[in-house]
């Protein structure tokens, strides 16, 4: 593919966003980061350092007081979450972002909702995932409430890749799952890099995060305390742990 | 009480009850998307009535084409309410938009009501009927309109069922309602279906009206109880469950048409009738505090 030729471009480029909730307090003050298609980076930090919400800005959930994004040099900043398929991005939410009360097979044509005209295309885009993720075509006429939290996700990435997406922002994608389950995630995160993708990767799993990581970021009350690649960290794991609990200690 | 009359009963109940159903589902279908209960339903289902009436009166379209013209007319004018009065909610500059909302519609329920006072006059008006005459059922006289008004009711509502669960923005519209989040990551922009579902609501409202109008004549105030019966359903069914305001809209009907059957005295029974809905509706939550039918709904964003 196109994309793998490309590995290592500059995909997402973020320059010092500052956003928050209510005016007046910043929850991001100047964070700058970067993805690389084909490579995973990895956002670790304490809890409330604004990791979520990095992601929910990227996305277009919460508007930026400040700053720039960047896809592929096109601007991205402003735009609405809505649009940020057709733009190329994929957002996997801390809970699977599925419609529980409808169908599994409803739920992938949902997601090819930008080609709700083209019959065909909606068919074999419902088909392709069913292939790729043989469980959803076995549970397709199952509400998709009553998936588990793995196969939730399946779903989830499935219906994400309809959009053929360059950039997927991935928030805490094995929180509350069991541990046999969270292998299979980690290993659906690691081909999607493999495919050209570029991840970003916010977790609180540090152990994980770090095993498939390429780059990672720690941040701390807003800002980007530190970031490298994961030969930096990766050897040295016990200090970035004792770095995070400084961190927290700060805020 | 003679067996007749019962049957008469409950055959009024039955479509006085489809009748409820297509105006409490729309309120449904708008909760269920903006998380704002529209107190001003029963206005929208007046308007659409009164336009039927004008459109037959004023350009003598027969009254099923004309009840078509009212739906229309009314989705396109709940557009634009929505896009005027409730779009600015949810800019993010508003915080209490529940409250906000209740208010606003509220008070629409209000301006439409009065409105309509000086726009169409206080007098009942009675537009032709849909099909007149009447059947006889052995000893049972049912009017034709009546008929009418219930077999059209249930085609609405089977129509908007289909809409619903087999095409696509049925199932845009039902994935808004249970996660505006996750309808923005797939693509489906949220807002747009804010309008969209107000506009199918009164587009139901206006069929309502317009089907009732030959049966109990137009007046500008014939939307206030419309509005409590709408709410009491809506919670009845379980906010949020189309199907559950269908099946209480159509209980609420006819529970309170055999109850004006069993009432004692019969002079008195029609003023108590809708204290006997609220009192259903007690026994209803005291049981299922989610309705018949209740979804956990979620909060509006």
């Amino acid at each position: 593919m196109a994309q793998q030729a490309e590995k290592g471009a500059p995909c997402l480029t973020a320059r010092e966003l500052v956003a928050g909730y209510l005016s007046g307090i910043d929850i991001l003050r100047g964070v700058s980061v970067e993805a690389m298609r084909g490579e995973v980076r990895c956002v670790l930090g304490p809890n409330g350092t604004g990791k979520s919400t990095l992601l929910k800005v990227l996305f277009g959930f919460l508007p930026a007081r400040s700053g720039d994004i960047r896809l592929d040099g096109r601007a991205l900043r402003g735009a609405a979450p809505h649009e940020m398929g057709r733009l190329g991005v994929a957002y996997l939410s801390q809970r699977p972002s599925i419609f529980p009360h409808l169908s599994v097979e409803v739920n992938l044509r949902l997601g090819a909702w930008r080609y709700r005209g083209e019959r065909g295309r909606v068919g074999e885009l419902v088909g392709r995932a069913c292939e790729q993720f043989p469980i959803l075509a076995e549970k397709r006429r199952q509400a998709a409430g009553t998936l588990s939290g793995g196969q939730q996700r399946q779903l989830e990435i499935a219906r994400s890749l309809m959009h053929d997406p360059v950039l997927f922002l991935i928030d805490e994608p094995t929180a509350g799952v069991e541990p046999r389950v969270s292998v299979l995630i980690y290993e659906l995160i690691k081909d999607l890099a493999a495919q050209g993708k570029a991840v970003l990767l916010v977790d609180q799993n540090i152990k994980r995060a770090l095993e498939i990581a390429d780059y990672v970021y720690v941040m701390r009350t807003g800002t980007v305390l530190s970031e490298g690649s994961r030969e930096v960290f990766g050897g040295d794991t016990e200090a970035l742990v004792a770095r995070w609990l400084y961190a927290s200690g700060q805020s | 009480m003679s067996w007749d009359y019962l049957f008469i009963q409950a055959a009024n109940g039955a479509v006085i009850g489809i009748i409820y159903a297509l105006i409490a589902v729309g309120v449904t279908l708008i909760f269920s998307i903006l998380k704002i209960v529209n107190f001003a339903h029963g206005d929208l289902y007046m308007l659409g009535g009164y336009c039927a009436y004008y459109v037959i009166t004023l350009f003598g379209v027969p009254p099923l084409p004309a009840m078509f013209v009212s739906m229309a007319a009314l989705f396109t004018i709940a557009i634009i309410l929505e896009r005027l009065l409730l779009t600015p909610l949810y800019s993010d500059a508003t915080e209490r938009k529940d409250e906000y909302g209740l208010i606003v519609t509220f008070g629409l329920a209000f301006f439409l009501r009065n409105i309509a006072i000086i726009a169409f006059g206080p007098f009942p008006l009675k537009p032709p009927s849909f099909i007149s005459g009447v059947q006889h059922f052995g000893n049972l006289i049912v009017t034709n309109d009546r008929l009418f008004a219930g077999s059209a009711g249930i085609v609405l509502i089977l129509a908007l069922l289909y809409f619903m669960h087999r095409t696509i923005w049925g199932q845009a519209l039902d994935a808004v309602s249970q996660s505006r989040e996750a309808a923005a990551i797939v693509g489906i922009n949220p807002r747009r279906f804010n309008s969209f579902a107000f506009g199918v609501g009164a587009a139901l409202a206006a069929a309502a009206g317009a089907l009732i109008a030959p049966i109990f004549s137009l007046a500008p105030d014939m939307g206030v109880l419309p509005n409590i019966q709408a709410y009491v359903i809506v919670i009845l069914g379980g906010m949020g469950s189309v199907l559950g305001s269908i099946i209480a809209g159509i209980a609420l009907g006819e529970s309170e048409g055999l109850f004006t059957a069993f009432f004692p005295d019969p002079t008195r029974a029609l003023a108590y009738t809708n204290a006997f809905g609220v009192l259903v509706l007690m026994i209803v939550l005291i049981f299922r505090p989610n309705g018949l039918f209740g979804r956990r709904h979620l909060r509006m964003e």
